[in-house]
């Protein structure tokens, strides 16, 4: 029997440069093969992509193995299996890692399948087994309560692993490593899909999970207009704007701009929340931020009690004046600098 | 799929999985129907419960789909099932099977809660040594031995600062009425119900040891509870892990104040007052009659009944983990539960579980229909008529 040898991991390109995901798979890559006294290889399938495979070079890889052609510009399940499939068999590597993706969750279980060998998905850790060699695969379960290791005695040995939870290694230009061009032998009746058209979400400005400032307004806002208010100040403040329960309801904001349990929990380093009463569902959501200024005409309102900054009085004056203040002292801001 | 192309083959291993965690009694089910008729899911979307019981007999539940998170365990289905299938613990079952084995993903805020009652034994996240702080100065004693009852006011209760008014008010009428009585301190949790529904057997049983060491230590032999979810608990599940202590629900243990003569009403509420059937009092105890008889029983008050009622009591929707997780406008049970009081005629539409506050509260907020409907617990009610 032919020898399964290093480790490869499946490279994504995205906005014409290495992934992040598939520079953090480099580093764990690397450390898995050097761990095993082996070689690390990347299969990069794409069009166009020429300067990509020196990129992971110096990110770590020892070979390339890169099918660039234009049928391959676009992911496609059939497709890109169709290859993977081919240059695994060629190389035979022991292990082979994609990154918790789109693409990787499709193509990982399918390639395993086609190799007749098993993978263990969204992996949090990997490490080799002194004694048996065996790529040890720790992912969490029970709903992120516990952890679990598996190790597969089938080759190759097959992970995805989650996003940012490896580090990238150092880029290194003066690394060296071999390019190898694949072939792809394209069967076009295999290729089951077509896509007809692509759309895009649409989302304008920062979004919610990334801001640094979330300006979020609740019932008291009182329409989508008021909410045109809160969208200058998130503007000014390079922030976005989220929402209570009721405005999602009412129509007055799309609904995936709710806060809270059941919408998106956010810890954002301001939190500005204006007319909303604090419910315990929607703290549920904010909590996290590490400041949390409260406008409220309701001194009692639950908001205040886990406000850094608390102001009673009615939005619809101290808003202005507040957003003036604040765009007056940006605009200082720039002008310092 | 069930289509005629491709023969079903029978995915024997889950059906198995679901066997074994509790839902052998699914194979009674002779596909009638009659589950989803009663359904309310049924009144605002579909939600084909027979389905869901021939695909678990064949072993072909999707598990990756919201099916399976819908069920808000009202029960209603339970009761009119003429073969006797108990099918809120198939659902059970069904949700078990993802927990346990990991194979699809929980809804994330229903993760996220059993996460924080698994690690911090309330579902809101909030430190344990905070239980007690609703009572604050309320000048209440947590429960020590020889105390005669343990009032368990729920988490939420506790620790939801818009519900904590259920709590307070059976406070005053338990001093008003000079009852001996303590309340829980940081070494109790969560009596577990919901997260059992939600299929989390194993952080159950782990609360329910718990809580059953602690009330043995402490010497507890009388509960009384706001939550229709912690009594029913108490009083149907725990036994079985060996907890020996006697669980009675506030409306119950009010009526029995009341006919002892304990409590003295000396102010009128002259309101047309709707009650609320809970499903886990109403159809999982058969309590009906005692939270009627102590509103009555409030001088000037007018009980009026809402179309579903007793047997036949709309859920508010809260039950079954559905408490935690999102229901879209237009779906939400508790709205269609206030529209009924409202045309009703009623100015009050009084609650006895934590949950319908909860959720009622909610609807009234969204709706906007503060001005024309108060939601107030059954001790509210009695605790201002005293
Ligand atoms: C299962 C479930 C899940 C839920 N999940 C979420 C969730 O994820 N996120 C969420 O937000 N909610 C959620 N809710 C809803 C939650 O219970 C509350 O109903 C909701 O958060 C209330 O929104 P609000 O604070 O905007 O409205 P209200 O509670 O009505 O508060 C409005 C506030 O605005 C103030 N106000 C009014 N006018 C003015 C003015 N001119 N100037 C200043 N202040 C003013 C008032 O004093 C009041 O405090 C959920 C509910 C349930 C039952
Ligand atoms: S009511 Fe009972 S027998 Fe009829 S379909 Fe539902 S589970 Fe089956
Ligand atoms: S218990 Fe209630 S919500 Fe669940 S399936 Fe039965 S009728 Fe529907």
């Amino acid at each position: 029997m032919a020898e399964y040898e290093g480790v490869m991991i499946f490279g994504e390109v995205r906005e014409g440069k290495l992934a992040a995901v598939t520079t953090e798979l480099l580093g764990c890559g690397r450390n898995l093969a050097d761990a095993l006294g082996q070689e690390l290889y990347c299969l990069l399938v794409g069009n166009d992509m020429t300067s990509l495979a020196g990129e992971a070079i110096a990110y770590g890889a020892d070979r390339v193995y890169v099918v660039d052609t234009p049928p391959m510009k676009d992911y496609d399940t059939d497709l890109y299996l169709s290859v993977s499939e081919k240059v695994a068999r060629q190389v035979m590597p022991r292990i082979v890692l994609f990154g918790q993706t789109a693409i990787g969750r499709d193509l990982g279980p399918c390639l395993a399948f086609r190799l007749g060998t098993a993978i263990s998905t969204d992996c949090v850790e990997l490490a080799i087994e002194p004694g048996s060699k065996l790529l040890l695969q720790t992912k969490p379960v029970y709903g992120d309560n516990a952890r679990a290791t598996f190790t597969c005695e089938s080759y190759p040995q097959m992970a995805t692993v989650r996003a940012r939870v490896m580090s990238s290694p150092e880029r290194d230009g003066s690394r060296e490593g071999q390019i190898i061009n694949v072939e792809a032998s394209l069967d076009p009746p295999a290729v089951r899909t077509k896509v007809i058209k692509r759309v895009v979400e649409e989302s304008t400005g920062i979004k919610l999970e990334d801001a640094n400032v979330v300006v979020c307004g609740g019932r008291g806002i009182g329409s989508a207009e008021g909410f045109k208010k809160l969208e200058k100040l998130a503007e000014i403040l390079k922030g976005a704007v989220g929402a209570s329960r009721p405005p999602c309801d009412n129509g007055w904001v799309p609904n995936n701009l709710l806060v809270g349990l059941t919408g998106k929990i956010i810890a954002p380093d301001l939190y500005i929340a204006v007319a909303l009463s604090g419910s315990s569902q929607h703290m549920t959501g904010c909590s996290g931020a590490r400041n949390i200024v409260a406008i409220n005409k309701d001194p009692e309102a639950n908001i205040f009690k886990g406000a850094t900054l608390g102001v009673v009085g009615d939005w619809e004056e101290l808003l202005p004046v507040l957003t003036n203040k604040i765009e007056e002292l940006m605009a200082g801001r720039k002008r310092d600098r | 799929m069930e289509t005629s192309a491709h023969p079903v083959t029978p995915l024997k291993e889950v059906a198995d999985i679901i066997n074994e965690a509790g839902g052998e009694i699914l194979k009674l089910c002779y596909q009638c129907g009659t589950c989803t008729a009663v359904c309310p899911w049924n009144r605002v979307r579909d939600f084909i419960v027979r389905r869901i019981m021939h695909r678990g007999q064949l072993g072909l539940i999707d598990f990756e789909g919201e099916d399976i998170w819908l069920c808000a365990t009202c029960n209603s289905c339970v009761k009119r099932c003429p073969r006797g299938v108990e099918i809120v613990d198939v659902m059970r079952a069904l949700r078990r099977v993802v927990t346990e084995m990991g194979i699809a993903r929980i809804p994330d805020s229903l993760r996220l809660t059993i996460k924080n009652i698994s690690a911090t034994g309330n579902p809101l996240g909030e430190a344990p040594d905070k239980r007690a702080d609703w009572a604050k100065d309320l000048d209440v004693k947590p429960y020590s031995e020889g105390t005669e009852i343990l009032y368990f006011p729920c988490c939420i209760p506790e620790y939801d600062t818009s519900v904590r008014r259920m709590a307070r008010a059976a406070v005053n009428i338990l001093k008003k009425a000079g009852v001996d009585f303590g309340i829980p301190g940081s070494r109790v949790n969560c009596c577990g119900e919901s997260v059992r529904k939600a299929g989390d057997e194993k952080v159950f049983e782990r609360l329910a040891r718990s809580n059953i060491s602690v009330f043995a230590e402490m010497g507890v032999k009388k509960v009384v509870t706001s939550s229709p979810h912690c009594y029913h608990t108490f009083k149907n599940e725990y036994p079985g892990l060996g907890g020996d202590f006697e669980a009675i629900h506030l409306s119950q243990y009010l009526l029995e104040l009341i006919r002892e003569n304990r409590l003295n009403f000396t102010r009128e509420i002259n309101k047309k007052v709707a009650y609320h059937d809970p499903c886990y009092l109403g159809r999982y105890n058969d309590i009906y009659e005692e939270p009627r008889q102590v509103l009555e029983s409030i001088p000037g008050l007018e009980l009026v009944e809402l179309p579903d009622c007793r047997e036949n009591s709309l859920c508010c929707g809260g039950g079954g983990g559905r408490i935690w997780m999102e229901t879209k406008s237009g779906e939400r049970f508790s709205d269609m539960r206030v529209e009924q009081a409202l045309a009703a005629g009623a100015d009050v539409l009084a609650v006895a579980c934590p949950y319908c506050m909860l959720n009622f509260d909610d609807s009234v907020t969204t709706m906007d229909k503060g001005n024309f409907i108060e939601i107030r617990s059954i001790s509210e009610l009695v605790s201002q008529a005293i």
